[in-house]
């Protein structure tokens, strides 16, 4: 008879970092660890080498899966081919995605960090036009403001608001923009 | 504690093992996905930036902006200068008001004493006429007939008729008498009517 899977399904695949962290020596410094949905998702080279992983031992019970969740991390990260410095990552440390990697393939990760070539910062223009009517409505009342202003999240990494004397890059109107793939808009009028 | 989220994939407990639930795979090709991101990206990004201008603009032209304090403040000095202006006002029409009050009086009192004096005059005019009267009244009484002489006076009024029969010629001669006729009378003894109490 054909197994029948229950229960339910996460991407996660791998172990909790404190599962890992816990068998090495020195609690795992210095060590190379992936998470498998990074790898999974972004090509570009994404991976941790542990600076700090301080687990809360004893605590929780083993056989109800509540050890082995909790401790202080502190991870340096490469994210997407940007290197990130420390990152605290405490509170994510419980997902059971991590993998270690051994110290001979370690190589092959920082040679990819090396030559992976981030895309260029994005330069958006910090003003944009106002829509048709909040045009017309602007003006009839004596707004303040004749035109809009991009309010740009802080911890923007990839983009940021182009200064005086730049050209910016992206500039956001109330258009539909182009689509990345026209396949999908094909037959829709 | 019972372990949930993607916890429980790993090391589900005896119930939870067995537990069917809907699939957690997302079928949308990514081409799709990526495109749907874009359009939200887009939408977010602008409707931020409309709610950050109306969101400023409602600071600015709320009641506690800095123009509204100003424009409160301009209203209550002006207030102020008209309170005090209408002030001067009232004490300037006031002044004016006393002035002709205090004429007023004055010419009342004058009217006053004239009335009072005139009413004075006229009382004693009154009493002057009411003594005329009486002087005259007292004059006439001594001709009344009295009850004593009736008698007498009735027999002399019927020996003694009046005529009141008269004539008068163009020229003005009064001829007494029915029967009398100019010639008879001689030409001296003609009376010339000059005054009506005359006939």
């Amino acid at each position: 008879m054909p197994y029948k899977l229950v229960g339910r399904t996460s991407l996660h695949k791998g172990k909790r970092l404190w599962e890992i962290v816990g068998q090495l020596k020195n609690f795992g410094v210095g060590r190379m660890v992936v998470r498998n949905t990074f790898e999974q998702q972004y090509k570009e080279p994404t991976f941790y080498r542990i600076v700090v992983a301080r687990p809360m031992m004893d605590v929780g019970e083993p056989h109800a899966n509540e050890d082995n969740r909790k401790g202080r991390a502190l991870l340096e990260r490469v994210f997407r081919g940007r290197h990130e410095g420390v990152v605290d990552i405490s509170k994510v440390s419980y997902k059971a995605d991590f993998r270690l990697i051994h110290k001979h393939e370690e190589a092959a990760y920082i040679e990819a960090y090396k030559n992976c070539k981030t895309p260029d910062i994005t330069l958006i223009s910090p003003v944009v036009e106002m829509p048709p009517l909040l045009k017309m409505v602007a003006e009839r009342d004596g707004h303040a403001a004749k035109d809009l202003k991009i309010k740009l999240h802080k911890t923007a990494k990839t983009c940021r608001l182009a200064q005086e004397g730049e050209v910016p890059t992206k500039v956001y109107n109330m258009g539909l923009g182009t689509p990345v793939s026209p396949a999908l808009y094909e037959g829709v009028i | 504690m019972v372990p949930c989220g993607p916890d429980i994939s790993v090391h589900p407990g005896k119930s939870e093992c067995q537990r069917i639930s809907d699939p957690r795979e997302d079928k949308t090709p990514p081409e799709e996905l990526r495109e749907l991101k874009r359009l939200n990206d887009n939408y977010k990004t602008m409707m931020k930036s409309v709610r950050q201008h109306l969101r400023q603009e409602g600071i600015r032209l709320a009641d506690t902006s800095e123009l509204a304090m100003q424009q409160v403040a301009q209203e209550e000095e002006e207030h102020q200068q008209l309170m005090e202006y209408n002030r001067q006002e009232n004490l300037r029409v006031a002044a004016l008001r006393e002035e002709r009050v205090r004429k007023e009086h004055e010419a009342e009192i004058t009217r006053v004493e004239a009335s009072l004096v005139k009413q004075a005059q006229m009382a004693a005019a009154a009493e002057e006429e009411a003594l005329r009267l009486i002087n005259e009244t007292q004059e006439l009484v001594k001709t009344f007939i009295k009850r004593e002489d009736l008698e007498q006076a009735i027999e002399a009024a019927m020996e003694d008729p009046t005529d009141y029969n008269f004539a008068l010629d163009p020229d003005g001669h009064v001829f007494r008498g029915r029967n009398t006729r100019p010639e008879d009378v001689p030409k001296e003894e003609w009376e010339k009517l000059e005054r009506a109490a005359q006939i």
